[in-house]
């Protein structure tokens, strides 16, 4: 009933309405990202902790520390912003903030699931686009400006070879990857993530497996995560290029690493793992794609943290050969290979 | 000759006051881009104008090409840039910024 009234109101003023949506899917948005995020901090922590045999939090809230990423989030944001004498001080302040903000403009396109209502699946989505996988890939590409803010503003020689390291890293592996998401809406005949998700009949991570390593390797590097976290190596260049940060800011460019994180494993899940295809559950037939999606989602960030915890750092100058002379031609083999199946298959 | 009467009407008005803000940044910005004496900071002026330039292209229904200006502007040409003015000399600037 009410779904109709908003459906009518959607035809009526089609422009007033996507207007509306926009602003209430910005404020939902930035509230599920951000404690999506902390979820993941302490998943992270937990899983690795298990991994090394330790505990992990287990003091604050019970006994799997469920508060504890909570008493993390207070302690962060209380403490004391120190902003250094040297630094380059209007970009300092803007490098977090643009952090985040390409986060969520990542999110905007990015659908977290479905719901089936009526026996009709609807996409959670704020912005569904037509072209929402060239746009998510067109964003995730800023990443690199905002590492390079932080780390060129704090003028001190870690930062700044953190910074380096992060946007060589970055453009020699924009280029795989978005050839392995071109190879993906070829087989789907479309660039719309929904689109993309309901053309998995079968999933393509099984019709394309070497786009699937190569887009999970690509991803790992993108999001900078331990084989590849080169830009902010602990035991070479002590925190790479938020090095200078504190309090707040440091808060929100931690954040926004989790943010991606998560967004970067809802992407492999969205253009590979079938997305929130699966068999109906029958007695909550509502909510039975979420709890595909969520299932999916959950393996594939244990399967990052596993990672983590399991391989040591390149060298940058390794990382850049690897994406340069591999990745690249064996993309290039992957969308030959996509074109193929796809125009056989179609 | 403009029709004087769209002017109540509240989506052309969401619509103009978005296009003039999204104009004043970009002009905002580009003058920035040339006055100012740090090369890194007109570096990061320009990738901001490139993006009110690429929220206008969206404006005009135009959404791949605006995708198309993210990508290949911001991603790669910006992202150049200040590749190559991080490469640069500090000593042409070091007396305007860092101390």
């Amino acid at each position: 009933m009410v779904l109709s009234a908003i459906t009518e109101f959607a035809a009526q003023e089609p422009k007033l309405y996507a207007f509306i949506i926009g602003l209430v899917g910005a404020a939902i948005l930035a509230s599920v990202i951000n404690v999506g995020a902390m979820a993941v901090v302490w998943l992270e922590r937990k899983v690795m902790g298990d991994l090394q045999a330790r505990y992990g939090p287990n003091r604050v809230g019970g006994r799997w520390g469920i508060l504890q990423l909570g008493a993390d989030a207070i302690k962060l944001f209380t403490k004391e912003d120190i902003i250094p004498r040297g630094a380059d001080k209007p970009v300092y302040v803007w490098a977090p903030i643009v952090a985040s903000a390409t986060t969520m403009l990542v999110a905007g396109a990015i659908p977290f699931g479905a719901v089936i209502i009526d026996g009709k699946e609807i996409p959670l989505v704020v912005a569904n686009m037509d072209i929402s996988a060239l746009y998510v890939e067109a964003v995730l590409s800023l990443m690199a400006i905002s590492a390079f803010m932080a780390g060129w503003s704090s003028n001190n020689k870690y930062s700044m070879l953190g910074a380096f390291r992060g946007v060589a890293r970055m453009i020699s592996y924009e280029v795989p990857m978005g050839v392995c998401v071109i190879s993906v809406a070829i087989m789907a005949h479309s660039l719309n993530l929904v689109e993309i998700v309901q053309a998995q009949s079968i999933w393509f991570a099984v019709a394309q497996p070497l786009g699937f390593i190569i887009f999970t390797i690509a991803l790992i590097t993108d999001l900078g995560r331990m084989p590849f976290d080169q830009t902010e190596a602990e035991e070479e260049i002590i925190a790479g290029y938020n090095t200078e940060y504190s309090g707040i800011r440091f808060g929100l460019l931690y954040f926004q690493e989790y943010n991606s994180m998560l967004l970067g494993a809802i992407l492999l899940v969205l253009l590979y793992l079938g997305g929130w295809n699966g068999p109906v559950i029958p007695v909550i037939s509502f909510i039975s794609p979420m709890i595909w999606f969520f299932m999916k989602l959950l393996i594939v960030l244990v399967a990052l943290i596993w990672i983590r915890v399991s391989l040591l750092r390149f060298r940058i100058d390794q990382v850049t050969d690897l994406g340069w002379k591999v990745m690249l031609p064996l993309s290039m083999v992957n969308l030959a290979w996509a074109v193929a199946v796809g125009l056989y298959f179609a | 000759m403009i029709d004087l009467t769209q002017f109540y009407d509240i989506r052309f008005l969401i619509e103009l006051g978005a296009f003039s803000l999204f104009a004043v940044i970009i002009l905002g910005l580009s003058i920035l881009t040339v006055y100012s004496r740090n090369m890194v900071h007109s570096a990061l002026y320009l990738l901001g104008s490139f993006v009110a330039v690429a929220v206008l292209y969206v404006f005009l229904n135009a959404t791949f090409v605006g995708v198309a200006q993210v990508l290949v502007y911001i991603g790669a040409v910006g992202v150049l840039i200040l590749f190559a003015v991080m490469l640069t000399r500090r000593t042409l600037m070091e007396e305007e910024s860092h101390g």
